[in-house]
């Protein structure tokens, strides 16, 4: 695909309400040099409130996750973004370390441009291995981008600032 | 003049928090990561030199550490040669953001379905995107 291509399939995607554009807006000065997508389960994951103190914390650490992602903070590391299945099918884990550590996995479309397409908590990963999740995400990857393949280069190239000057 | 005080909901009270919360914490990594690049700095030598327990370093340094406090971040920063910077900066001189590679056209609303009836409509121009409640129907089948 073209990025031209590209960019009119994610709008069809995101029109079609398949994917969720995610922004940083907690303060007016909050830049954006990453594009981040979210699979409609994901964000209503980290869009939750909580019930508690506790939960409201969480999930607020969770976007405030995702908000640095997309800030061009450094996640050039395995603590933060690390690779699955050493790299076969182009799909990464955002790392949630916070208590309970949860798992974020997707890939990217093009550098600087994650589309995180669902999310487990660790514990459960830790039973059930990484096995399912991969499954879930390479079949919703196959869906929305039949003719595309998760991006395959090194972290450092994946992270690089979004090019938008198309 | 009077400061105009908005109320904040408990969810923007935890936002602005985990916020500050992240930006420290990513603030002190950066200079861990920074030292062991550039100076051969490890996690083992970091404990040694601040007392602490070398997989306790390890867990704060990744994340893992529940309840990292601020005298935490401060000290690791310090023995690394580095200060935290705590600006106050007023909201009224923050400048708008410069760069955005959100697209455009994310600006488009979906209006929502029960609003529209089923049609297909779309609003353009919206200044400050809210996807929190932009689709009604969600399974929960899968993550």
């Amino acid at each position: 695909m073209t990025i031209k291509s590209t960019e009119a399939h994610v709008l069809a995607l995101h029109k079609a309400g398949r994917l969720v554009h995610y922004d940083r807006d907690l303060w007016p000065d909050d830049t954006c040099f990453r594009r981040l997508w979210l699979h409609p389960n994901v964000q209503k994951w980290a869009n939750s409130t909580g019930d508690t103190a506790k939960e409201r914390d969480y999930f607020a650490k969770v976007r405030a996750f995702f908000s640095q992602f997309v800030g061009g903070a450094d996640f050039d590391d395995d603590d933060m973004l690390k690779t699955l299945s050493q790299g076969k099918h182009g799909l990464w884990e955002f790392r949630i370390t916070f208590q309970p550590q949860a798992r974020v996995v997707g890939g990217f479309l093009r550098p600087g441009e994650f589309v995180a397409l669902s999310f487990a908590d660790r514990a459960d990963l830790d039973a059930a291995g990484f096995g399912p999740i991969i499954k879930v995400v390479r079949s919703r990857w196959d869906s929305m981008f039949p003719h595309q393949k998760p991006l395959m280069e090194p972290r450092t190239n994946l992270l690089r600032e979004f090019e938008d000057g198309l | 003049m009077a400061f105009d005080f908005k109320p904040i909901s408990e969810k923007q009270q935890a936002d602005f928090k985990a916020d500050g919360r992240m930006r420290a914490f990513l603030s002190m990594k950066g200079a861990f990561k920074k030292r062991a690049r550039e100076n051969g700095v490890t996690v083992q030598k970091l404990s040694k030199a601040i007392g602490r327990d070398k997989g306790q370093v390890s867990r704060i340094l990744s994340g893992r550490s529940a309840g990292l406090t601020l005298d935490t971040l401060v000290l690791i920063t310090s023995a690394l040669g580095f200060r935290l910077s705590f600006d106050a900066i007023p909201v009224e001189e923050m400048n708008k953001r410069n760069r955005n590679v959100a697209p455009l056209w994310a600006s488009v609303v979906p209006v929502q379905p029960e609003a529209s009836q089923g049609a297909a409509l779309y609003v353009a121009g919206a200044t400050n995107v809210k996807t929190g409640n932009t689709f009604v129907a969600i399974t929960g089948a899968n993550k």
